[in-house]
């Protein structure tokens, strides 16, 4: 059996289990706010059968893709500089800093006075969410880097364009990825938070939906379809990961 | 007979691969535990020449200022005083006509002994094939045939110290500076390294200079051995070792090595005075 389904394993089998004590619990409860987890998985089928899940998906997905993408720019550009630079951390560094101790949200009606309700918004808040973890952790991972290495590759002529390509961000790579892993779960988080005060459409306009209508397996379709994304994305990301530090550590 | 000289060594001025230390100091500013306010004088007005194809070794304690010299004739690290010229010319920087030998390797964690061997060879812009047909020839000359895919992590110590050595001939340098690189090694990886490093450079007689803390690896590798005292950094002692080569552990015994090694001793002892 290949390595990485028999470590997969292990997960596969705490979901299943969590799946059935799901659809017991829910069974015994009886609960309203609380459907087995069969009726769900249904409701999915349904909402996809009805086409009001795709566009919804669809719409999330964009506005998640886009926004990460700006995320990983930025932050990337933000935090390579500010670990290489004392006068970038003084510069950045409380703006960086405020991002990831000030709760996201209470900006998000600037961003609508500022951008309307619109696509953009949904996009900025995204942003807002992502960036500043994937800049501080490039940050740290910049900073931790090896000197010796550095040494090594200018006693070899190198330029600072080699050895920041070729030493540094290779060296910081693995940390680097962490921040994007975190950076994709906040910037999940941000679109969902983005769709349920816009709501001009995504998954977060469906909850909102379901959850005005008191429909809580309306709502568990939509966040267990909001969690597939997230693990789908946070794999995508771990994926890219294992390409780029594919050597033996 | 024991043959034991302290001398001037004659180097022919700007050959290549020659090296000259004029007056060379390095301060290092003031620390916590300095509480006169004067600066920490790692090197006090140096001189050294090299001539080409010479196995210099340095010893000394630790803080007299041996690591700093290298760096200095690698360009990594600029003297406060003094020139150093390498090949006639004088060192601002880093060249490709010198190439370092670090104490931990230095390798690249995520790239192959093929691709650690080459990568001075990268920043050159060689093409790929020619770069890894080099390293490959490398590879084998520092006895790392059969590990050209294993990455630094797969290797013992010794053997990331070969791909070390391997890197830096491959840029084809005219003098190897090696910064004490066997000194994490046991014992009995350290003796086959001194014998493989005696080999290799035997087949390419680079001028070299070789810092280290054992007083017997400087004599079994070197032409001559330098010795420094700390307070500040400078020389106390030159010594020409004219053991025969290649020199085998009987070399050891020999009354001659003993002179050398008693006359290192007694020196370091005499100027014992430094941080130890």
């Amino acid at each position: 059996m290949p390595q990485t389904i028999r470590r997969g394993l292990p997960t596969v089998a705490s979901i299943l289990v969590g799946l059935v004590v799901w659809e017991i619990v829910g069974r015994l409860a009886d609960a309203d706010w609380l459907p087995p987890a069969s009726d769900v998985f249904a409701r999915v089928g349904l909402l996809w059968q009805d086409g009001l899940l795709q566009p919804a998906v669809g719409a999330s997905l964009r506005t998640l893709l886009i926004g990460y993408a700006i995320s990983v720019v930025l932050g990337l550009a933000l935090g390579t500089w500010m670990g290489m630079s004392e006068r970038a951390v003084w510069a950045f560094g409380p703006y960086v800093d405020a991002g990831l101790l000030t709760p996201v949200v209470i900006v998000v009606p600037i961003f609508l006075v500022i951008l309307g309700i619109s696509e953009a918004t949904l996009i900025g808040i995204v942003v807002l969410f992502a960036t500043f973890v994937i800049a501080s952790t490039t940050r740290i991972a910049i900073e931790s880097t090896d000197a010796a290495l550095r040494q090594m590759a200018i006693s070899l002529c190198a330029t600072r364009r080699q050895i920041l390509t070729q030493v540094t961000l290779r060296d910081a790579a693995p940390m680097i990825f962490s921040g994007l892993r975190l950076g994709m779960s906040r910037a999940v988080k941000g679109m969902i938070v983005g769709e349920v005060v816009v709501t001009i459409g995504g998954l977060g306009q469906l909850e909102t939906a379901f959850a005005t209508r008191f429909d809580a397996t309306g709502s568990w379709a939509v966040t267990g379809v909001v969690l597939l994304i997230a693990l789908i994305a946070s794999l995508l990301v771990q994926a890219v990961d294992g390409l780029v530090n594919a050597w033996p550590r | 007979m024991t043959a034991i000289t302290s001398t001037a060594i004659a180097t022919e001025p700007g050959a290549r691969g020659t090296i000259e230390a004029q007056g060379i100091s390095k301060y290092f500013a003031r620390t916590a535990n300095r509480a006169d306010g004067q600066p920490f004088v790692a090197l006090g007005k140096m001189d050294l020449k090299v001539a080409a194809h010479e196995f210099v070794s340095i010893v000394g304690p630790s803080g007299c200022g041996k690591t700093t010299f290298l760096r200095i004739v690698a360009g990594l690290t600029k003297p406060d005083d003094g020139v150093i010229r390498v090949g006639g010319d004088e060192v601002h920087g880093p060249g490709r006509d010198r190439a370092v030998v670090f104490q931990d390797a230095a390798l690249l964690p995520w790239l192959d002994v093929i691709d650690n061997i080459a990568f001075g060879l990268k920043l050159a812009g060689v093409r790929r094939s020619e770069r890894v047909e080099r390293a490959a020839s490398l590879a084998q000359l520092v006895g790392l045939g059969g590990f050209e895919k294993a990455f630094p992590r797969q290797l013992s110590g010794g053997m990331r110290q070969r791909a070390g050595i391997a890197r830096a001939l491959a840029v084809d340098p005219e003098i190897l500076l090696m910064d004490e690189p066997f000194s994490s090694l046991d014992e009995i990886t350290r003796r086959n390294m001194q014998d493989e490093l005696l080999r290799i450079w035997s087949a390419s007689r680079k001028t070299a200079i070789f810092v280290t803390h054992s007083v017997d690896e400087a004599i079994i590798l070197s032409d001559r051995v330098i010795v420094m005292a700390t307070g500040p950094g400078r020389v106390v002692d030159e010594i020409t070792v004219d053991l025969p080569r290649p020199r085998s552990v009987s070399a050891e015994s020999s009354g001659q090595f003993m002179a050398i090694r008693n006359r290192i001793w007694e020196t370091l002892d005499s100027v014992r005075t430094g941080p130890s």
